[in-house]
């Protein structure tokens, strides 16, 4: 259970991170005002909806600033963690002590993602405390549902980036990977696959489905949208886009698979790496 | 019982460097062994391969009876550690560090007790980043001090410290000797290494040359005293009496004084041979060999 004093150190550590802390912050504020903004104006445009609908519409907008955040901080902050220890020299007082390579890529994962968390769901609270205030309704399974799912996607995350963080011996190797990884699934895999479906494909066909759910964010988005959904009677179907394909893979198990896959297979294999490697 | 035991022990970086060619080293329980040599001799190597840093491409290590790969975390449990090139959380007080340990060795301790005992007590609630380099090095010894470990690994315990630092690292030294800790304690300063150390083994470009006492390595590399004896008046007979006697390699008279090269066993030979040859001894005085050449002999090869 070594796992657990390296988790708490790394807790500790990370999180008196000054870039984090003002990322945090700065995250909070956004969370904050997309929630203002989205009370005001439904009082001032939607005045007719159902209440229900808003908290809803609500709950889709917070999660945009949230996931953003945890998507780009969560690579911020952990796509140093081991190799930056490596490289520093702060491992080998880790390694002195008696824990395995696989208690420190475990307690990573686990104190980073508490980090991430905090700041995460904190600013989810604020954002949907001070939305539903304005709007005069709250929709507590799905904010619930949010919660979890947030949760889920910062462990996601950390886990992914930690993974690539174990596999190289130098920082800048470390760096140019996380910031690959950002700029080709977070930034331009749907517009890229956008403009071909557009310009090469023209049409929608099934398989187009399980490659639009690749980056990690967006699978974790199509679940969520599917939960919520699931959760409310079907109130939001105008609000959330509905599954128009047939394939029996074009489900949002498909999308739950590639979660997992971005939560174990990096890490695992970072891991083994790691494992193996002289320090 | 053995404390560290390595067979042939090999460690080949790439293709071409060879870091350890072939160490075969055992240290008691109990003793204090220096483990010397210039840097980059692969001292640093062998210790991460007994803390499983580093993995051999030849041979076996054992620490405290245990395989250093199959069974690391039980001797880590075991071993306290200061490792070379490391680097403190710079974001966490110095107790927290010692609190970490005493978590991750299931120990119970008084962190204050330990930061005390290496002169840390009153910074023990400042950044550890805040620490000077002499401060940092006091730290990583008082978290190598955690849980009354049967086996110290100390890697250039020395840097960064200034003369009272490196006093007190001998002082702790002795006292954890004292209880029955074995020492395994590298440098690349002799001087460092002869005042604690039962034994010294002396590495040089990944081999391990010489171990021994540094009485025995300094009468292996016939290493002398220089004795120098006042007397009322030197006679011939007596200097050519003195010349012929076990351990005496070279004499000569200056002043009424004579000086003599000899092992240590043969001092008190020179002087009653000198007495029962008629002269009177009114002083004398020995100058041990200085032991950098004694060091330098084994380590820089075309010096000898």
């Amino acid at each position: 259970m070594s796992w657990k004093a390296v988790a708490r150190k790394d807790f500790h550590d990370a999180i008196r991170s000054r870039t984090f802390l003002v990322l945090s912050v700065l995250f909070g504020l956004f969370s904050v005002g997309i929630a203002t903004l989205f009370g005001y104006f439904t009082e001032e445009l939607a005045s007719g909806m159902a209440s229900e609908d808003l908290a809803i519409g609500l709950i889709s907008f917070v999660s945009i600033p949230v996931s953003l955040f945890v998507t780009l901080v969560g690579v911020i902050i952990c796509h140093k963690s081991i190799v930056g220890e490596r490289e520093s020299g702060t491992l080998k007082l880790l390694l002195s002590l008696p824990h395995t390579r696989r208690d420190i890529v475990l307690g990573k994962i686990v104190g980073r993602t508490g980090v991430l968390a905090v700041p995460a769901l904190t600013s989810l609270l604020l954002g949907i405390a001070v939305g539903s205030i304005m709007i005069g309704s709250v929709a507590v399974v799905p904010t619930a549902l949010l919660f979890l799912g947030i949760l889920f996607l910062c462990v996601t995350y950390v886990s992914l980036v930690v993974g690539l963080s174990a596999v190289t011996s130098s920082e800048g190797v470390a760096t140019a990977v996380a910031v690959g990884y950002y700029i080709v699934f977070e930034l331009l895999w749907s517009s890229v696959l956008g403009v071909v479906q557009v310009l090469v494909i023209d049409g929608n066909p099934d398989w187009m489905y399980p490659l639009i759910q690749i980056p990690a964010s967006s699978a974790f988005s199509e679940i969520l949208n599917t939960g919520i959904v699931a959760t409310t009677d079907a109130v939001g179907e105008d609000i959330l886009l509905s599954n128009t394909y047939d394939a029996f893979y074009a489900s949002p198990l498909t999308s739950l698979l590639i979660l997992l896959f971005w939560l174990t297979v990096p890490a695992y294999l970072g891991y083994r790496r790691f494992a193996a490697t002289d320090l | 019982m053995v404390a560290i035991e390595t067979t042939d022990l090999r460690k080949q970086y790439g293709d071409s460097i060879l870091a350890l060619d072939g160490i075969d080293l055992r240290v008691e329980s109990g003793e204090v062994f220096g483990f010397l040599g210039p840097n980059g001799a692969g001292k640093s190597t062998t210790i991460n391969i007994l803390l499983d840093f580093v993995r051999p491409t030849g041979g076996t290590a054992t620490v405290l009876g245990m395989d250093a790969q199959e069974q690391s975390q039980e001797i880590r449990r075991r071993t306290g550690v200061l490792p070379e090139g490391y680097q403190v959380y710079n974001r966490l007080t110095g107790r927290y560090h010692i609190e970490f340990v005493i978590e991750s060795k299931n120990a119970e301790e008084d962190p204050d007790e330990i930061l005390d005992r290496v002169g840390l007590a009153e910074a023990a609630d400042r950044k550890a980043g805040d620490y000077s380099k002499g401060m940092k090095q006091r730290l990583t010894l008082g978290m190598a001090l955690v849980g009354s470990p049967d086996l110290l690994i100390l890697d250039e315990p020395s840097t960064g410290l200034d003369p009272s630092g490196v006093r007190d690292v001998r002082e702790i030294v002795r006292e954890e000797a004292r209880n029955g800790t074995t020492v395994f304690f590298s440098s690349h300063i002799l001087s460092q290494v002869e005042a604690v150390c039962d034994r010294v083994g002396i590495l040089r470009e990944g081999e391990l040359v010489a171990i021994d006492t540094i009485e025995g390595l300094r009468d292996s590399v016939g290493a002398k005293t220089t004795l120098r004896v006042t007397v009322d008046r030197m006679t011939d007979d007596a200097e050519a009496a003195v010349r012929t006697l076990d351990g005496v390699t070279d004499t000569q008279v200056e002043n009424g004084t004579l000086i003599a090269s000899v092992t240590d066993g043969a001092k008190t030979a020179v002087i009653t041979t000198l007495e029962s040859e008629g002269v009177t001894v009114d002083d004398f005085s020995t100058e041990e060999a200085d032991l950098e050449e004694l060091f330098m002999s084994y380590t820089g090869g075309d010096s000898v």
